[in-house]
């Protein structure tokens, strides 16, 4: 299921800031979800090649330089998109749950 | 624009830099099957570039990733699958080892039986191949022949073992 709305998830975290991959990971594992990168990086690639995120390189005084993900026009555009086609989703699927609820 | 100020990579042995090399080589010869040869590349150096600057142990790193046929299905981004030659060439190179292990496994055996019976000669078949295997008070041998399955079977074994490999089925329906 994470699988599903990882996309969203990482267009609405780069959306609020300009992370590298690891570093979403993280910002991920602080909500309460358990991702790994091997999750994560197919999904930064996808939306780079769908041109929703924009890349950039930056040095790094304590490594390696890291790769950059911002959120394009076209991202933000699909990030609305997604979100809606979410509270679809989130609401039918809590609308069917409650019917089955055991009444109190 | 904030930047994140990165934890610090630790420094890489020569170990883990070949843990990295081997474990995106297998990467590589599974994106064959999800991947044009470019998106091939860009990918596997976009993972050589997080690898080196992941903050944990190259072991820990590498797997989170997972393992490298599950991580390739993930850049993928439809059902077609390609046909992954690189992993048709291993096929055959390993069916061939087998196949020579095997007949040379016989082929000493022979020996083995001969030498212990000596003098004597035995005559068999593998694979089509006529093996021969003597001994005699002062000398040992073993022998073969054969006008065209020496080099037949092997090939035909090869062939086959490549086809399965790179399940060539999928060129039907790759895109």
């Amino acid at each position: 299921m994470i699988r599903s709305v990882l996309p969203l998830l990482t267009l609405t975290l780069i959306a609020e800031e300009e992370s590298y991959g690891y570093h979403l990971v993280e910002r991920l594992a602080a909500m309460g979800l358990d991702v790994t990168t091997g999750l994560v990086y197919p999904v930064l690639s996808r939306l780079e090649r769908d041109g929703l995120v924009s890349t950039r390189m930056v040095s790094s005084p304590n490594g390696p330089p890291r790769k950059y993900f911002a959120l394009t026009t076209a991202g933000e555009t699909a990030k609305a998109t997604a979100m809606e086609q979410w509270r679809l989703v989130a609401s039918a699927v809590r609308n069917a749950t409650e019917k089955d609820s055991p009444k109190p | 624009m904030n930047i994140v100020e990165p934890a610090a990579s630790p420094r890489r042995s020569l170990k883990d830099r070949l843990l990295t090399d081997l474990y995106l080589t297998r990467l590589q010869w599974h994106l064959e099957a999800v991947l044009t040869g470019k998106e091939r590349r860009a990918t596997v150096k976009e993972l050589r570039q997080a690898l080196a600057s992941d903050p944990r142990d190259t072991t820990s790193s590498l797997r989170d990733l997972g393992s490298p046929r599950t991580l390739a299905r993930q850049y993928g981004s439809d059902d077609d699958l390609r046909p992954p030659w690189s992993i048709g060439v291993i096929t055959a190179g390993l069916a061939l080892l087998l196949y020579w292990a095997l007949f040379l496994t016989f082929s000493f055996g022979m020996v083995a039986a001969v030498d212990s019976n000596t003098p004597m000669e035995a005559h068999a078949t593998f694979l089509f191949v006529k093996v021969t295997a003597f001994s005699s008070a002062d000398s040992i041998g073993l022998g073969w022949t054969s006008s065209w399955a020496w080099l037949a079977v092997p090939a035909v074994i090869s062939a086959v073992a490549f086809l399965l490999g790179a399940r060539s089925w999928r060129i039907t329906t790759s895109r």
